[in-house]
């Protein structure tokens, strides 16, 4: 008797977390479409018309691809640094293929994805091997690689020419519709993985507890190569959907190349807040789109994008940091 | 016996690995290593390394990072720059080292408090920093009250840097702060169950790497002879190659050796110059150094992993 | 036993540094059979589970399942086997939901193209909670948002799915509600009837007799006693647990409480999460015992007393100077002392030499003017706590990781011990050590006490409470359920009455 009432009061209390999700997504709507109206107001309606916000979800594609791609990287515990610089370069290999090969869309697609893929793998099997922390390691890399792109750049320029361009050609990837296109599919892909695979159970598996994984026979270093793997795909398309937007990459040095991953990174700590009421990938997606709107107001409302925006990218990192921490508090409570 | 060799080697590694580069260079470039004025370059490079290094060891040996370094000393150089034309050189120095304090406090507060891993919290303020220096300069170069770059002599430069530097070793080796910015490292939880006060120590940790960076931007205001806005580029990698390639772990803990930064810094100091006066180009410096870098940290890790802590654990 | 045997382990070993965690252990376990396994902390109990379930590497010893050698790699691996464990070391992956939690590591059936069939899973997962009556679950929730007793039925779930021929339990009712209970007993006597073994480990003895067909006894790392459970009684599997040939000689001689009259230390209402409303005197030269298991909220009563732990309410005061102790900076300058529980990882820089360990509890004591830590001062303080201890090392330079249990606590007691604090408190003070280093702590707390030293001594071995203590107050569920004072007719089997 005792028992069967327990049954029921543990039933009903399944039904109420659902409910309390239901809340807290209808809540997070809410409060996001406040946000967007507020960044309305301010803007005097130049924010939400329908060109912006198509201009807004088209320059968030990158961004939201790379931070899809943090999603299965940095969610085994490894910050590596050197993503920036291993998309410079993937960009620059993608644009040869491309144009000086002459292999076209194919070229810079398979280019791009197969050179993230390649050092990104790479990366992350030398930091199991040497054991050596990984945002160390990234800072090491990321002048490796940025030498190399360089010392391509300067040789390019000794010869009078400059860096891969992909001049009028091989430009709509990077454009409206297809990108917004590519996004979505990017978007399901990166669900499907996360939540339908086998890779993406491993990597949460041994994300959220490496050593109740490794007891239940995961194989650790195993899960987090082949989510490497599937990040550095991510990576290679948000390079290839860049290089085919900006027509061309310069190399950067002096690891210049971190700064190129501020956003996404404050998007995917913002991402993580988020991924209490959403799903992970979803939850990189919104969060991408989100970043993006901000600093598209502030262009709107004439911020300088050298100086203040970046101090409100900074800032944000640490927010979205802040936030992150908070949210992690509430799902040990 | 075998133990011992091990813990010997890793403590006299940094220095044959400084007398490695030497060498390296004084073959390949002959004599030109060995010039009084290249020598004043290398002291002139080595000096705001070892600086840096003097504040950031703190940071480090908590096993944390400070990546706003660079970006840092850039902030304090234009605000004390700034401040000379009205004030002169005290109010170029106070206003420095002052920007410096404050800002160190508030990154340690932000970490300590707010709970943000330090990695975060300074790349953040590495971009935030280098936009208000970018905003305040609009991207060209100030000139200073010109006594401030009667600073750059040698014949001021070396006393201050030796008092400095003397008097972080002080701290660092002898004092309470040290002490327990290695206990932290070692392990936090230790060194809360015996009273050390963890966020107050994380926070003058980050505030003498910040003013350490104030002292950093008087001397390099004092080089440029004005404020440039890209001064102190990514100077933070610097003075964090040159601890790690000196042997202070990346992690923390009891290891950090006040001597092994300053060795890092002379090796980094040796490197760049031979670089620079072989004639390699600045992409080849910075592949070297990237892999310099891996190397040398792989090489610690591995060793302390495979032969020093082994044998400890089997002694007694 | 003509019943034929499931499993056999023989000659089983394993050291823990200098512990001998598990001395040539030998058990069988025949065809529908439960089995109780009890023992005090540190008896090895929990070892010998941990090795069986494939969560440990055995020193040495065989082990046969159903006539075969068995040699678990991981605890996967021992439920493919046949044998599927509750313990306390094997958890869940709190970041997946429920369902997954159960099939981690053999996902293969659900997996085409190593697509998982994520629906195929849940319902399969469905069907298990379903088939042993715990439908009460939802598959699909993150799992890091059940409670705890929940999360205690995932696992016994995830055990049982694995259709073990030998199913674990390891201290599982106590975090189950009584019906859960009353559920789990029905399943553990319905295995039995399929001719399954049960190895079941608990606190409540009277369960466990209840319950239990054999109850195999352990202390100090080996099997002392089996008594068939309807041939025996609670007192006498209590009397085996804990009847260890200690005498008088190794505690205290004298059988009456002795302590001055002045109050050293107050605590006041302290109400935290773990423990609520407590209150006590501490008195000069008294030693103080504080029991009871070990979620009782003994051991974080420790750490609020020397302020490590924030109270929610109440205050810990030293009345004579009129000081309420908020940070464990303040402590230590009253002169209190602090010997945590896990000296690995509280207490001691486990990779930092014995004397940057003994200065670190001794900053005051080595600084000079100008904030200088005198080197000259700490080397002669860690001297004086080589020497007074007679730690076994090459010197203070020696690493810590470099010495044996028993050394290390000699470290992280020595460093109080030459300050002359007046306050101590220690948790589990002799845990993981060997008797020659028990008694010598002990030899040092009587010492204290004689020179007016007053001591909390926090502590789940029963024999050292009632041989060391003036007075002790018995925790039961976060609170004091009875405070008695030392006299010859304290008795261990009173105390476990109290406590359980």
């Amino acid at each position: 008797m005792s028992n069967r009432r327990k049954n029921h009061i543990l039933t009903a209390l399944g039904k109420g977390q659902a409910q309390v999700l239901l809340k807290q997504r209808i809540t997070t709507v809410i409060l996001l479409v406040a946000i967007y109206i507020i960044m309305n107001v301010i803007s005097q309606g130049r924010f939400i018309t329908k060109s912006n916000m198509l201009a807004v979800l088209s320059n968030s594609v990158v961004n939201a691809f790379v931070v899809l791609g943090f999603c299965f990287i940095f969610s085994m515990g490894i910050i590596d640094l050197s993503i920036g610089a291993i998309m410079i370069l993937a960009g620059n290999i993608g644009g040869i293929l491309a144009v000086n090969i002459g292999l076209g869309y194919a070229g810079l697609i398979i280019g791009c994805i197969a050179s993230a893929v390649v050092l990104e793998v790479l990366n992350l099997k030398l930091v199991l091997v040497t054991k050596i922390p990984a945002w160390i390691f990234g800072l090491g890399i990321a002048m490796v690689y940025e030498a190399i792109g360089s010392i391509y750049n300067v040789s390019q320029i000794a010869k009078g020419l400059q860096v891969v361009s992909l001049q009028n050609s091989y430009r709509g990837l990077g454009e409206a519709p297809a990108n917004i296109i590519v996004l979505f599919i990017g978007i399901i892909a990166a669900y499907l993985i996360f939540n339908h695979s086998k890779v993406g159970l491993g990597l949460r598996a041994v994300g959220s507890n490496k050593e109740v994984a490794g007891m239940m026979g995961i194989n650790i270093s195993g899960s987090i190569i082949q989510a490497g793997l599937v990040g550095g795909i991510f990576l290679g398309v948000a390079s290839a959907v860049n290089q085919s937007y900006a027509g061309r990459v310069v190399p950067t040095t002096g690891l210049n190349s971190i700064a190129t991953i501020f956003i996404p990174l404050a998007a995917y700590l913002l991402a993580i807040t988020l991924s209490k009421v959403f799903n992970l990938t979803i939850a990189a997606a919104i969060s991408s789109f989100i970043i993006t709107s901000i600093f598209n107001v502030l262009t709107i409302m004439g911020v300088p994008s050298g100086t203040w925006q970046k101090v409100i990218m900074g800032a944000s990192v640490v927010i979205c940091g802040i936030l992150s921490k908070r949210s992690e508090k509430g799902v040990v409570k | 016996m075998k133990k011992n060799i091990w813990i010997n080697l890793q403590r006299i590694f940094p220095f044959m690995g400084l007398i490695v580069i030497i060498l390296i260079f004084t073959i390949i470039s002959g004599d030109k290593l060995w010039t009084k004025n290249n020598l004043l370059s290398i002291i002139n490079t080595a000096i705001p390394i070892c600086l840096g290094g003097a504040g950031m060891i703190f940071v480090a040996t908590q096993g944390s990072t400070d990546m706003s370094m660079g970006s840092l000393l850039a902030l304090a150089g234009t605000l004390g720059g700034l401040a000379s034309i009205r004030t002169g050189l005290a109010g170029f120095i106070t206003i420095s080292l002052l920007v410096g304090l404050l800002c160190g406090i508030f990154n340690g507060y932000l970490l300590a408090y707010l709970k943000v891993e330090s990695l975060m919290v300074t790349l953040a303020m590495l971009i935030a920093l280098r936009a208000i220096v970018s905003f305040i300069t609009n991207g060209q170069a100030v000139f200073v009250d010109s006594r401030i770059i009667g600073l750059n002599r040698i014949g001021i430069k070396l006393p201050v840097f030796l008092v400095l530097i003397l008097a972080m070793w002080y701290i660092f080796t002898y004092t309470k702060i040290g002490f327990y910015s290695r206990c932290i490292g070692e392990n936090q939880e230790v060194g809360r169950f015996s009273g050390i006060n963890i966020r107050k120590y994380k926070i003058l940790a980050f505030t003498l790497s910040g003013l350490m960076a104030g002292f950093v931007s008087i001397f390099t205001v004092g080089k440029i002879g004005g404020v440039s806005p890209n001064m102190g580029n990514f100077f933070e990698l610097q003075v964090m190659t040159a601890m790690f390639v000196g042997g202070v772990p990346v992690t923390g803990g009891s290891e950090s050796k006040y001597y092994k930064m300053i060795t890092g810094a002379l090796m980094l100091a040796f490197l760049q110059n031979g670089l620079t006066i072989s004639l390699v180009s600045a992409e080849i410096a910075e592949l070297i150094q990237g892999v310099i870098l891996l190397v040398v940290v792989f090489l610690e890790i591995f060793v302390r992993n495979r032969f020093i802590q082994g044998e400890l654990a089997k002694e007694v | 036993m003509d019943k034929k045997i499931i499993f056999r382990a023989e000659n089983m070993k394993k050291y823990f540094g200098a512990t001998h965690a598990n001395d040539n252990v030998s058990i069988a376990l025949p065809k529908g059979h439960i089995r109780g396994l009890i023992g005090e902390n540190g008896s090895g109990k929990s070892t010998l589970i941990s090795m069986i379930a494939g969560i440990r590497e055995k020193d040495s010893g065989t082990m046969y399942l159903n006539g075969k050698s068995y040699e678990p790699k991981n605890s996967l691996d021992a439920g493919k086997n046949g044998i599927g464990t509750v313990v306390q070391e094997l958890g869940l992956v709190d970041g997946l939901p429920v369902g997954m939690n159960l099939f981690l590591g053999r996902t293969e059936k659900f997996e085409k193209m190593r697509i998982l069939d994520i629906n195929a899973l849940y319902k399969k997962a469905e069907a298990v909670f379903k088939e042993w009556g715990f439908s009460d679950i939802s598959v699909k929730q993150l799992t890091g948002t059940l409670s705890v007793e929940q999360k205690k039925v995932v696992e016994l779930v995830r055990a049982l799915s694995f259709h073990p021929d030998l199913l674990i339990l390891d201290e599982i009712t106590q975090a189950l509600s009584l019906n859960n209970r009353e559920k789990l007993i029905g399943i553990i006597s319905q295995l039995k009837k399929r001719g399954k073994a049960i190895l079941l480990v608990t606190h409540d003895i009277e369960e466990m007799v209840a319950i239990t067909d054999v109850i195999t006894i352990m202390r100090d790392g080996k099997i002392v006693a089996e008594r068939d459970s309807d041939k025996t009684t609670p007192d006498e599997i209590k009397r085996l647990m804990v009847g260890r040939d200690l005498n008088g000689t190794y505690y205290r001689e004298d059988k009456e409480p002795s302590y001055g009259e002045e109050i050293k230390l107050s605590a006041v209402q302290l109400c935290e999460e773990h423990f609520h409303n407590i209150s006590f005197e501490l008195h000069k030269g008294e030693i103080l015992g504080i029991c009871g298991l070990s979620d009782s909220g003994i051991h974080e009563l420790a750490e609020a007393l020397f302020a490590v732990r924030k109270i929610d309410s109440g205050c810990v005061k030293l009345p004579k100077k009129n000081i309420t102790i908020n940070t464990p900076k303040q402590a230590m300058d009253m002169n209190m002392g602090y010997v945590p529980k896990d000296r690995d990882k509280q207490a001691l820089m486990v990779n930092d030499s014995i004397e940057n360990n003994v200065s670190l509890a001794a900053v005051e004591l080595v600084k000079e003017h100008f904030g200088f830590l005198s080197p000259g001062k700490r080397s002669e303080l860690s001297g004086k706590v080589i020497e007074r201890l007679m730690i076994k090392t090459k010197g203070p330079n020696q690493i810590i990781s470099g010495l044996s249990g028993g050394n290390r606590q000699k470290v992280n007691l020595g460093r109080w011990i030459v300050q002359n604090k007046d306050i101590l408190i220690l948790d589990c003070p002799t845990r993981g050590v060997d008797i020659g280093v028990k008694s010598y702590i002990y030899e040092m707390m009587i010492d204290s006490k004689k020179r007016g030293i007053s001591i909390v001594l926090i502590s789940d071995e029963l024999p050292e409470i009632i041989g060391m203590c003036d007075r002790l107050m018995i925790m039961k569920d976060g609170e004091v359920v009875k405070t008695l004072e030392r006299s010859t007719g304290l008795t261990e089997e009173a105390i476990i009455e109290v406590m359980i």
